[in-house]
């Protein structure tokens, strides 16, 4: 009889649940409006342990090898570098396992006193020979092949991009130990310090622990076979799962792929009790619905917020959003100098009407009259939700040596159609052209960028026909390198809070977009490459000033947006400071302090 | 055909079909140009202009018979290669991922089996009557759901609207960090069953609460599946001459239904069941990913997606073997549950 | 050589399929009359690309120029919901279409003719089935590009080996009846055999089959359109959309069903389609299975 009752209950269960299912969405089709749910707020959960949930995954914890911002944001929490940010700035810093440094006047060297008494979290002390290790074996390393960011040491102290064909003797005269407790960086021309110094706060910049690397088969410091370890596959990497850092907390284990656990480093320098969290709990959510809810159920501190949903959390009570935070972004749409030939996104591949030549941005009307079609306003507003504003050029405000008065453009149809009816003399308003745009797969931001161009560049006139396409990342990636696209959305975060790393990207015919795109213009190169190792302050000035205006005259590409950024804490969370130039989405965790009150 | 030699005949046959999937899925990855093979290598869009080099450290550009050769060749030394999906050496990745898919599995597919042949008999029994088509319009209802719709709505309903009650993951914060410290031994990574070996039972019920809604979501879509075989099934039976007999001799209906005609029409469901529960532990995409339950149907998902062409070789080779002993498994029950079926004549 | 009659009299009769059936010709009708029921704005180049009425993220509720309401980026529900019937006949047509063609020449091959032919086909649906369907309907893609074309291939890939199995089967049994003994003996070709013996009776339990996998094919292309594989944003079809709206599945608090129309429209498009098929499937079985007494 009871086996009966269960499996009468079952069928009950499961046919209520079924029901419920369907008619639960309909119910609340009458907009529900005074929904009396008491504001609660969040609960308060996980005393002492700091929950993050994001999207992405750890790449590897090798400092040598870690570019992305996961892989990064980890390597922060568990290792430190010489010195890192002084809070909110981005050029002045503080001496984490240096206390004191000396720029030499003629820009060629800096010179760090290395702390004494700073204990990695295993209570070994950290001396100046870990120091020398540390930079010496990220040279060493340097997966060049897979493109890590080693190239960031290797060009101020070098003047090369790679480690190939380099010779201890280079590295050794790089790097080196001066008066038993120092670090002397020598550069092989003047360099820019205070670039440098923002080249040694990234995770790059960490600092190792000998004993511990060699012990587990890493390079041993010696430069009988030091290739062996130069330029290793992924695979090969020592410190990839493994960690030992002077950093505030160390790792307690990687349960790969979906979460990290670190814990206090109860040998901190600064004190165990500058620590304000004895465990981070990292883990990777992709699911936005499920992260939410894990914020509003108070099992996460902080979640990784889409763009597009940010109306979710407004005004919820226990939510701490963080907004108009200055990041140093940008979004900006490229055209192709030199499109691939039989590139299906360029049609007939002729200025007949039926698609574009290869050759059919190099004529500046064409790139002038399609950048007054497109329309700020709208993008921002609409596509960004406001949160967001125009630059003139990938030089985003923040940057040293961003110019506020820098010229723009703007939605203008009248001047769009004056430089577009000029374009190829004439021929492009005559018959019209079509070509395909791109855009990653699944960001709805992008796609709308790219119809509100398409859109209005047929209002202007109908036999302007642009279609739309997305691409997925290995595609996207690909058509890039391949040249094939004619024009392309990118985005672009900072490695070193320096304009340099700005423009060569975007300007430069060697750089990561500028060679793809074929963009070459000789006078930005010779200013490029002047700024660079430049290290007079008024000189780069004028430099970057004079390289913002080319980019408008010469419009490479059209700048959308500097975007904002928004962070989404629990109540319980005080103390963020916000520094554009730290990996996570947390920032510096010293400052953070999680408390009921 | 004698069993011993007939399971050695089917295992030997494993071979050529994992050779055949592996070179399938090799030429498929061959469509891919060098350029796109190269892109799994880079985390981020500043590596752009190492592709070139990617793609000739890894000899990607090399002709197929190469590349598949050179991946063989590893592979019968016991190198899977590396998964960059899960930061990983592959062979390590399959048995690190797995047993949250067991996990899902071992629970769901009772569950599943258990209501659906619950249903589908009832329905079989009272066949055009108002409990034959409301437990059919029902069973079709959940199995149209889209999952991951289902999926977000149960979480929606127990974990926002009832405050936390069912989370989505594997376990909660405080029991995470037990479960990876000193005081608890970790034999198979199943959450359940190492609470069970380790006499814990906070980590137990936690672990469990953890479950309900991926095992109900998975559930509710697949019941309608395994009831309908029931429905079916146990009709042919009920249609058979020894029922007529039976009732006829005056038996009890309940007891034609549940002893006579059911134990026949359980044959079918046995032989599904094994496939479900494979398909559970390799490909529950969407599930392990709403519910933060990361496994390897997950796994081959990203892979597939990034073009993490050592893992998606990794879990065509672990999949093709799982379906095959599970094929062997089921075939060798079925010879026992129905005696008039001989080994070597093969199912459907 | 059926009833046609007696045939519809069994549909109408059982009340679950007459739901099904009255289903089907609901969704026929829409999608022929698509054009009238929501047509396509002045100068909107492809008409299975919604037409979009602004750039805001946030769904809108429904309005006397939305009726369902839009998705996020103000694609218009009702628009994508009509024409989506269009190509949710469509997958689903050409997907069963080719899948039984397939499995129809090579599943005869095999069953009439067994030995090494027999073997070797087999094998080679062992090798598919085995495949893991999700990297192949990857690769598709990649390759062909992101849309309901890649689909329907990964699809028809992905489901081919089962009919081909079922229909060997069914001609394994029907091989060794006497009609088909009594042809052979007044030596009629294998082919004409075949064509005019086995396969009409053979096709029964495929057509049941088809129709109810005809829910599925629906179903996995949405499955598809939530793993990134499917159509793109913006495109009218019901997988397409309910995926669209899956971040909006749980609204704020105090409110956590919000954004209802965003999801639940194209999803219950999808369930009544799929019911109406299945509905009719089940139907056509009870009414064809020979096993069961007819009159």
């Amino acid at each position: 009889m009871s086996k009966r009752l269960s499996k009468m209950g079952w069928i009950v269960l499961v046919a209520l649940l079924s029901l419920a299912l369907v008619i639960l969405p309909a119910c609340a089709a009458p907009p529900a409006e005074e929904e009396e749910e008491e504001e609660v707020g969040i609960p308060y959960k996980n005393d002492g342990i700091f929950v993050e949930e994001t999207i992405g995954d750890i790449d590897t914890l090798d400092p040598a090898w870690a570019y992305d911002t996961a892989s990064g944001q980890q390597i922060a929490y568990m290792y430190e570098g010489l010195i890192g940010y002084d809070g909110a700035s981005t050029d002045k810093f503080v001496g984490l396992m240096a206390d004191t440094w000396t720029i030499a006047p003629d820009g060629k060297s800096i010179t760090f006193h290395i702390r004494p008494s700073v204990k990695f979290s295993n209570g070994d002390t950290m001396t100046v020979e870990d120091v020398l290790y540390s930079f010496q074996r990220a040279l060493v390393t340097d997966p060049y092949s897979n493109g890590g960011p080693i190239w960031m040491f290797y060009f101020p102290l070098l003047d090369v991009y790679t480690s190939e064909g380099i010779t201890p003797t280079q590295i050794q005269n790089a790097v080196q130990i001066v008066n038993g407790d120092s670090i002397k960086f020598n550069f092989v021309r003047p360099y820019p310090s205070t670039t440098f110094m923002q080249i040694l706060s990234g995770s790059w910049g960490s600092v190792v622990n000998k004993k511990f690397c060699i012990a587990n088969a890493d390079w041993d410091g010696t430069w009988g076979n030091w290739t062996k370890w130069n330029d290793p596959d992924h695979e090969a990497l020592i410190l990839n799962a493994k960690a030992l850092g002077t950093g505030p907390f160390s790792l307690e284990v990687w349960n790969a792929p979906g979460e990290i656990k670190l814990v206090k480093n109860q040998n901190y320098w600064q004190g165990a009790t500058a620590v304000p969290f004895d465990r981070i709990i990292t883990k990777f959510v992709d699911e936005w619905s499920s992260r939410k809810l894990s914020l509003l159920a108070g099992d996460a501190d902080l979640v990784y917020c889409p763009r597009t949903n940010i109306a979710d959390l407004a005004g919820i009570a226990g939510v701490q959003a963080i907004k108009d935070l200055p990041e140093l972004t940008i979004d900006c749409l490229f055209y192709n100098f030199n499109i691939t030939a039989n590139s299906p996104y360029i049609g007939s591949g002729a200025l007949d009407g039926n698609g574009i030549p290869t050759n059919f941005f190099t004529d500046i009307n064409v790139r002038r009259g399609i950048a007054y079609a497109f329309n700020w306003d709208t993008y921002i507003t609409q596509a960004l939700q406001g949160e967001a504003q125009q630059v003139g050029s990938p030089i985003v405000e923040g940057l040293p040596y961003f110019n506020p008065n820098a010229k723009m453009y703007a939605y203008d149809k009248a001047k769009a159609e004056e430089n577009l009816k000029a374009a190829w003399d004439g021929q492009v308003w005559e018959k019209g052209f079509k070509f395909t745009l791109i855009y990653n797969a699944g960001n709805l931001v992008r796609k709308t960028a790219c119809e509100i161009l398409a859109e209005n560049l047929q209002r202007i006139n109908t036999k302007f026909q642009v279609s739309i396409q997305p691409k997925v990342w290995s595609g996207s990636l690909s058509t890039m390198r391949s040249k094939q696209w004619a024009m392309f959305q990118i985005g672009w975060l900072p490695d070193y809070a320096d304009p340099d790393n700005y423009v060569v990207p975007f300007m430069s015919k060697d750089g990561t977009f500028g060679g793809p795109a074929s963009y070459y213009n000789p006078e930005v190169e010779a200013l490029i490459a002047a700024g660079a190792t430049e290290t007079d302050t008024a000189k780069r000035q004028e430099i970057y000033y004079k390289l913002q205006d080319l980019y408008y005259t010469d419009i490479p590409g059209i700048p959308l947006a500097q975007p904002l950024g928004r962070r989404f804490f629990t109540n319980y969370i005080q103390g963020f400071v916000f520094n554009p130039c730290n990996s996570g989405m947390a920032g510096n965790l010293l400052y953070l302090t999680k408390s009921e009150s | 055909m004698e069993l011993r030699s007939y399971i050695i005949r089917r295992v030997l046959l494993l071979i050529p079909v994992l050779v055949g999937v592996t070179m399938f899925i090799f030429g498929i990855t061959m469509l891919f140009t060098p350029l796109e093979r190269a892109t799994l290598y880079v985390t981020s869009i500043r590596q752009l202009n190492n592709l070139p080099a990617i793609i000739e450290r890894y000899g990607l550009d090399r002709p197929f018979i190469v590349q598949y050769g050179t991946w063989l060749g590893q592979v019968l030394r016991g190198n899977l290669g590396w998964s960059q999906v899960a930061s990983m050496p592959v062979a390590q990745a399959i048995p690190h991922l797995l047993p949250a898919s067991l996990e899902l599995a071992i629970f769901a597919v009772p569950v599943i089996i258990l209501v659906g042949v619950f249903l589908g008999t009832k329905s079989a029994a009272h066949k055009d009557k108002p409990l034959d088509h409301g437990t059919r319009v029902m069973a079709i209802l959940g199995w149209s759901l889209p999952s991951f719709w289902l999926g977000l709505i149960l979480l929606m309903i127990f974990y926002g609207f009832f405050r936390g009650l069912l989370p989505p993951g594997r376990l909660s914060i405080p029991m995470d960090i037990l479960v990876d410290s000193a005081g608890f031994s970790r034999y198979t990574h199943i959450n359940t069953i190492d609470a069970i070996l380790n006499l814990n039972g906070p980590v137990l019920l936690d672990a469990l609460r953890h479950l309900v809604l991926p095992v109900t979501t998975l559930s509710v879509i697949n019941m309608a599946f395994i009831m309908r075989l029931m429905r079916s099934s146990m009709l042919e039976s009920l249609g058979k001459g020894y029922i007529l007999t039976a009732r006829a001799k005056g038996l009890d209906e309940k007891i034609v239904i549940n002893k006579h005609a059911r134990r026949n029409a359980l044959i079918p469901v046995i032989t599904v069941s094994g496939y479900l529960f494979a398909a559970l532990a390799s490909g529950a995409v969407i599930t392990e990913t709403i519910f933060s339950f990361k496994g390897i149907g997950w796994w081959a998902w990203q892979a597939a997606f990034r073009l993490d062409i050592a893992s998606i070789l990794g879990f065509a080779l672990f999949s093709a073997v799982l379906f095959v002993f599970i094929n062997l498994i089921v075939d060798i029950l079925y010879t026992r549950v129905d005696p008039r079926v001989r080994l070597g004549q093969g199912v459907q | 050589m059926r009833d046609w009659r007696f045939t519809a009299r069994l549909l109408v009769k059982n009340p679950l399929s007459l739901i099904g059936v009255a289903l089907i010709v609901l969704f026929i009708i829409i999608a022929i009359f698509a054009p009238l029921i929501a047509p396509t704005p002045e100068g909107h180049r492809d008409p299975y690309v919604i037409p979009r009425d602004g750039y805001w993220a946030t769904p809108e509720a429904p309005s006397a120029e939305h009726i369902f309401g839009t998705t996020q980026g103000q694609y218009d529900i009702f628009y994508g919901c009509i024409w989506g019937t269009r190509s949710a006949f469509r997958v689903a047509l050409i997907v069963m279409g080719i899948t039984i063609c397939i499995g129809i020449v090579l599943g005869s091959l095999a069953g009439y003719f067994g030995g090494i032919l027999d073997e070797v086909i087999m094998r080679i649906t062992d090798i598919f089935l085995a495949f893991p369907w999700l990297i192949l309907a990857m690769a598709i893609t990649a390759v062909l590009g992101q849309g309901l074309r890649s689909v329907m291939i990964a699809l028809v890939v992905v489901w081919w080996p089962s009919y081909a199995r079922l229909i060997r089967g069914d001609i394994l049994q029907l091989r060794e009846e006497d009609y088909i003994e009594a042809s052979r003996g007044l030596g009629a070709s294998s082919a004409r055999v075949i064509i005019r013996h086995v396969l009409p009776n053979a096709i029964y339990p495929t057509l049941i089959m088809a129709s109810l996998d005809i829910g599925a094919v629906v179903l996995s292309a949405a499955a598809l359109s939530f793993l990134g594989l499917g159509a793109p944003e913006g495109y009218a079809d019901w997988g397409q959309m309910t995926q669209f709206a899956r971040n909006w599945i749980v609204g704020p608090p105090g409110e956590p069903l919000r954004y209802w129309y965003a999801v639940f429209t194209p999803g219950l498009f999808i369930l009544l389609f799929v019911l109406g098929w299945n509905l009719l499937g089940d139907a056509f079985r009870d009414i064809f299975d020979p096993r069961l007494a007819r009159r």
